[in-house]
């Protein structure tokens, strides 16, 4: 099939949530402070397959690049000047509200693009730059891309413009957290808050120790 | 162009249609995110008021910086945010349009230059009467 005609909607949030079991609403029941709470937890962790894919100096990565710390994975694209920077304003924000944790215990952030044909390393390395936080960035193949976004139950798809303009990325505009072991625990859905993440990313850690 | 009351506007008006009425839109708090070097595309936005007895309709902008200016809009449906091109605003009478994050916007594409966090862009405001609107845009941090 060719790409400019594929509609990739993978499956939505919603179904893929269902399907990994998820506990909504569960999770918090004893440790909350009755603030919001923005992730929905998944009832087991879900390994993630490995991948090979590149950051955005061109270095590869892996899911062994994953370890070691809780990741939030956001998926966009360079060419998404509303959303896409509105969201990782918010993660920014999320992950500067760490600062009084100890470095290996703070949360990274990953954009990875779902528009692999325009983001090279060097478009991603240049958005990237803008926000003042640990946000770096995935891309590569086009299959490879699939197969990780498929793995999380991430929906994303191209959508020519009319008038010959080109096209743009339609995509979830959820949050994905991983926990040390590159595993799928959580997802935030937007809309998104920076305190309620950072808040849940404290208390998701806290219950499971990496 | 001084700040006032937390917005950076300045509205010049060219009057195409006849008379020295005041315009009969008034835009506020217009910013733009700030683009990069090598960064093609970035997003504007702003407020405008028809205070006019008609309703009016923002057909185009363009800009000075910018090759191009389109009017789009993101949706969040069921947790997918889909960007999409809004051919012309209606600016009904009496009524303010908001053009925020995450929803109605300006998609600003190849600026001539990069521009950073401070600085201004200039925003052309077309009306469907004839009212050209010259809107001076403050420069964020994305």
């Amino acid at each position: 099939m060719h790409r400019a005609n594929r509609i990739i909607l993978l499956a939505t949030l919603a179904i893929a949530a269902a399907g990994a079991g998820v506990a909504a609403g569960v999770w918090y029941t004893q440790g909350g402070a009755g603030n919001a709470h923005a992730a929905t937890v998944l009832d087991a962790p879900r390994p993630l397959p490995d991948f090979s894919l590149l950051d955005e100096r061109g270095a590869p990565v892996t899911r062994a690049d994953l370890r070691g710390r809780w990741t939030l994975l956001f998926f966009g694209f360079t060419h998404c000047p509303d959303v896409c920077p509105m969201t990782l304003q918010v993660l920014a924000r999320a992950l500067h509200s760490q600062d009084d944790l100890p470095p290996e215990q703070r949360a990274v952030a990953r954009f990875v693009s779902v528009d692999p044909e325009r983001d090279t390393p060097g478009e991603l390395a240049r958005y990237l730059a803008s926000f003042d936080a640990d946000i770096r960035g995935i891309t590569g193949s086009a299959d490879a891309i699939d197969a990780l976004a498929r793995a999380l139950g991430v929906a994303y798809g191209r959508v020519e413009l009319p008038d010959g303009r080109g096209y743009t990325m339609d995509h979830s505009a959820a949050l994905f957290l991983l926990d040390p072991q590159a595993r799928f625990v959580a997802v935030f859905t937007p809309p998104h808050d920076a305190r309620a993440i950072a808040a849940d990313l404290r208390a998701i850690a806290r219950r499971r120790p990496s | 162009m001084r700040r006032a009351g937390g917005t950076a506007v300045l509205c010049l008006v060219f009057a195409a249609c006849a008379g020295t009425a005041d315009a009969p839109v008034r835009v506020s708090d217009a910013w733009l995110r700030a683009v990069p070097e090598g960064v093609t595309s970035t997003a504007g936005y702003f407020t405008i008021e028809n205070r006019s007895d008609a309703p009016r309709t923002l057909k185009g902008v363009t800009s000075p910086q910018f090759a191009r200016v389109e009017l789009h809009e993101t949706r969040l449906e069921d947790g997918i945010a889909r960007m999409r091109p809004v051919d012309v605003l209606a600016l009904p009478s009496g009524e303010r349009v908001t053009l925020a994050p995450g929803g109605l916007h300006l998609m600003l594409l190849d600026p001539a230059r990069p521009l950073a966090a401070g600085g201004h862009a200039t925003l052309r405001l077309q009306l469907d009467d004839g009212w050209l609107v010259e809107v001076e845009a403050e420069v964020r941090a994305p």
